[in-house]
């Protein structure tokens, strides 16, 4: 046995003794990161993590704990604190909070093969994809960020029910993030990519597509107030999915804050818009076999032609609620059992981008949300305020790059006003796959 | 004290093996709390431990960082030895005696969060959670919560410098939920400082619960801004945002070694209006993005950044020093030790100038008053930046008029610098979380009210 092991059923035993039940949420991993700048190795950082998340359910009630140093004293203490927790919370029924048994869960090939591959390979993809930045075209002044990653991360679940499930995958990232100057403009983008072998590196594509961009925007206008037709970049698009993503939870939805509540079975958006959650899509980053109380993963299909089909759900709000269980429990060892989607996955549609843009006499194309979801999007009303850049399109040409407008409305009357979807996913790496999407004119800000 | 010298200078020994012309460790141990209470009951209790060190050496220009768990001597010094020898190549180096910085920190603080009784801490979340609900039978939900965090640091390096430092944040955060008329709407309020939970006791509580349900109310009869470019004034304390968005970053040596920033090569120059002085001060007694010493173990300073609209001085970390030829400002910040230390700031703002906000008010025919600003970001690539205004007014003929919401400023930092025309007599300091290249970390923003000749406002087109 394990020394982990070992020291889970020496605290399974105290929380026996103690009337409770407890779960371990061991999570970390590894990461090489490698930098470099002027043409020089910048930064080489080697880090390592490991922390255990302690769940203790005492009847209708849970507390948490979580530290650093899994030696078993140390661990008996987190437990002991996590218990005290438990105590502490007041509960909103007397029901008992259920934990996940043991079950087979589905196997999943091809997301754990670490490579042997020389550190002095992985510092030349790090130093190519500055190097060859500066060199692709004259106006590209500096390259402020660019980096390569080498990344395992592992995720292990015991609990008081005999659960003892373990999940481990690696993957190769890096990032290139140009600085484009002409006259008196500046501009800057990012490209980057995410594979799982090292050999499907393709360092080339990633510099030709973040230099093209950076380039392209150089000499945007500001763009007039009206509105506009637009068409949200498949890049750029998994930022609304995520304005999305917390009304679908179905603790969110009991806890009053979502906007979906009393909707289900509803047609409320575009019914070109069918979202699935997908915890088995590997070109995807939330990719998963079981979820963060260990409950085997399974495909939920949560809009369908418009229609909401499905919230997502944990155990606990399972039951609560009387909904299907879709093992969506997300945390970790340092938070609170919560519930997020796994993979979310659209479907795409049939058209080529030329056809989009040509829908309308002008469209806008937003190639980038400039601000974050926390200055951006106002959860409890849906409302949005996303400055934003792009391209502006007349009768399907392009006119030129456009910057420092702002796209405002409502996250639900965008979704309603889908119009068509195109016919290519963004790249692998985001844990939202979808398509460019063309929606109905719509308020844009500008000077 | 977390670790013994002899240990850490047989680390730093070690880091120096093969060439490294400088090494340091970090070491931290943080306790942290986050209580919350929710439906007007304590909700949710974590408490967890952060405990490692992170390592870092220099060739030169290249920095190695590695983390460990392992706070042995032999943990130490294996990481230590595998940092070196990822790297070098060179002769080995020995650390200089290690001569321990005094601790004696100008921050006061009270009760351990872990001693301090954990129903006093929900007493006034609780309290919170009434005196919204009293002010407006339109609440129906309030969240409320405190977050508590303890760090110990000790930070060695091969120069023989050793400091200690204990920081204690605390921060209390709710949002208030009303429904009126069929529209909902939600406001958010914080109150926090570098210290223990005690202060929650001197605070008014109810001030700060009426001040968020009456915005929400506001907010939920409030008509879209307007969209397009005008003057517009933003309030003191948290406005000052604007400054550490649009220029803060851009001064970062972060930025400034790799040319990535507009203001490079501006040392000296007038970047601003002469009506601006703009200050980072880390020695602010129990100041929110105050220290004693930042994390490479330099004491911090205060740094004066613009005076009079000339640029006087970058925010510089070591490697900053070393790329730029600058002395270091005691700005090497940092998440955890989980992070490698980057130049980052600490309490920012535009220093008082000397006109009176009515004054400012009176002069503006048609623009926007922003009371309170939110989140934002900038790229310091561009300068480009942009944030919200969570509370905003129409000024119309010198008289601050009607409320509206949804108004966004986007700007480019070295051009609003130009346009700030009026600086007022009123400065005032807030609390924000900044996050970068290290992690997030408690960084203060702060300004008496400016007058910006002409920005843009994101609205909705009518």
């Amino acid at each position: 046995m394990d020394t982990i092991k070992a020291n889970f059923q020496k605290i399974s035993e105290q929380a026996r003794q103690d009337h409770a039940k407890v779960e371990m949420l061991i999570a970390g991993g590894e990461t090489i990161s490698i930098g470099f700048s002027k043409k020089k190795l910048e930064s080489f950082e080697s880090t390592q993590s490991q922390v255990a998340g302690l769940r203790v359910i005492a009847g209708a009630k849970q507390g948490y704990a979580y530290t650093e140093n899994l030696s078993e004293e140390s661990l008996l203490r987190t437990y002991r604190e996590a218990l005290n927790n438990a105590q502490t919370v007041r509960a909103a029924n007397n029901t008992e909070v259920p934990m996940v048994k043991p079950q087979p869960v589905q196997a999943m090939d091809g997301l754990f093969k670490p490579q042997e591959v020389p550190m002095e390979q992985k510092i030349a993809v790090a130093r190519d994809l500055e190097e060859k930045c500066l060199s692709k075209d004259a106006r590209i002044q500096s390259v402020p960020y660019s980096g390569f990653s080498d990344s395992l991360s592992f995720k292990r679940i015991l609990n008081s029910e005999g659960l003892d499930q373990e999940f481990k995958q690696n993957y190769y990232s890096g990032y290139v993030y140009p600085l484009a100057k002409e006259g008196d403009s500046t501009k800057t983008s990012g490209e980057g990519f995410f594979v799982r072998s090292f050999g499907d590196i393709k360092v080339d594509e990633v510099v030709d597509e973040g230099v093209r961009k950076a380039l392209a925007n150089l000499g945007a206008q500001k763009l007039s107030t009206g509105k506009y037709a637009v068409v949200i970049d498949r890049s750029q698009f998994p930022m609304i999915l995520q304005m999305l993503s917390s009304y679908l939870s179905a603790k969110t939805v009991h806890q009053g804050k979502s906007l979906l509540e009393g909707k289900l079975g509803q047609k409320i958006v575009s019914e070109k818009f069918q979202l699935v959650d997908n915890p088995f899509e590997i070109t995807g980053s939330a990719v998963r076999p079981f979820d963060d109380e260990g409950a085997p993963s399974q495909k939920t299909v949560l809009f369908e032609n418009g229609v909401l089909k499905n919230f997502l759900t944990n155990l606990e709000y399972a039951q609560k609620m009387k909904l299907p269980h879709t093992a969506s429990a997300s945390r970790s060892p340092a938070s609170e059992l919560d519930i997020s989607p796994s993979n979310l996955v659209m479907a795409k549609g049939s058209a080529d981008f030329s056809e989009l843009v040509r829908r309308y006499d002008k469209v806008l194309h937003i190639t980038e949300f400039e601000a974050g979801l926390h200055s951006s999007f106002k959860s409890s009303t849906g409302d949005i305020s996303m400055p934003s850049s792009g391209f502006l399109y007349e009768n399907g040409k392009c006119v030129g790059p456009v910057e420092q407008f702002v796209v405002a409305g409502n996250v639900l009357e965008l979704l309603q006003n889908i119009e068509e979807l195109g016919n290519e996913y963004n790249k692998p790496g985001s844990s939202k796959i979808c398509p460019d999407v063309l929606v109905k004119p719509m308020s844009v800000a500008g000077a | 004290m977390i670790v013994q010298p002899q240990i850490l200078t047989k680390a730093l020994d070690a880091a120096l093996s093969t060439g490294a012309d400088f090494a340091d460790i970090f070491l931290e141990d943080t306790y942290s709390s986050n209580l919350s209470l929710l439906n007007s009951q304590p909700d949710k209790a974590i408490v967890g431990q952060l405990y490692g060190a992170g390592i870092r050496l220099f060739f030169g220009h290249e920095i190695i960082y590695v983390t460990t768990n392992d706070l042995s001597e032999a943990g130490l010094v294996k990481a230590a030895l595998n940092a070196a020898q990822t790297r070098g190549v060179g002769a080995a180096k020995k650390t200089l005696p290690l001569m321990q910085v005094p601790f004696d920190s100008i921050h006061t603080y009270g009760e351990k969060p872990w001693e301090m009784n954990r129903d006093r801490k929900f007493r006034w979340l609780a309290s919170l959670d009434q005196h919204s609900r009293a002010r407006s039978s339109a609440v129906t939900q309030v969240e409320a919560g405190l977050n508590e965090k303890y760090q110990r640091v000790q930070i060695a390096n091969s120069k023989g410098v050793m400091s200690y430092d204990e920081r204690a944040y605390t921060r209390l955060r709710f949002e208030t939920f009303v429904e009126t008329n069929g529209v909902k709407e939600s406001a958010y309020e914080d109150e926090g400082h570098m210290g223990t939970s005690e202060i929650y006791d001197q605070i008014n509580l109810k001030d700060l619960a009426d001040t968020s349900v009456d915005r929400a109310l506001l907010l939920a009869k409030a008509d879209y801004a307007p969209a397009g470019e005008m003057p517009v004034i933003i309030d003191n304390a948290f406005g000052g945002v604007i400054f550490h968005e649009a220029c803060g970053h851009g001064l970062e040596t972060t930025s400034v070694a790799k040319e990535a920033s507009v203001f490079c090569g501006k040392l000296g120059q007038k970047i601003a209006h002469e009506s601006v002085t703009a200050i980072d001060d880390g020695t602010i007694a129990n100041g929110w993005g105050s220290l004693m010493v930042d994390d490479e173990g330099n004491a911090t300073k205060k740094t004066t950044l613009i005076e009079n609209g000339v640029l006087k001085s970058y925010i510089v970390d070591e490697m900053g020093a070393r790329q730029t030829g600058y002395e270091a400002t005691g700005s090497g910040r940092r998440q955890s030790y989980k992070y490698a230390p980057a130049s980052r700031m600490r309490n920012t703002y535009i220093a008082a100038g000397k006109d009176k906000f009515e004054d400012m008010v009176r002069d503006v025919d048609y623009g926007l008053y922003t009371k309170k600003l939110g989140g934002g970001s900038v790229n310091p690539g561009t300068g480009d930046y942009n944030f919200q205004a969570v509370e905003a007014y129409i000024i119309r003929n010198g008289r601050i008029e009607e409320p509206v919401k949804g108004a966004c400023l986007i700007g480019r930092g070295i051009d609003t610098l130009g346009k700030i025309t009026k600086v007022s007599d009123d400065l005032k300091l807030a609390r924000g979380m900044c996050g970068s290249v290290s992690g997030s970390i408690p960084a203060a923003v702060g300004q008496p009210q400016i007058l910006v000749s002409s920005l843009m406002v994101g609205g909705r087109a009518k």
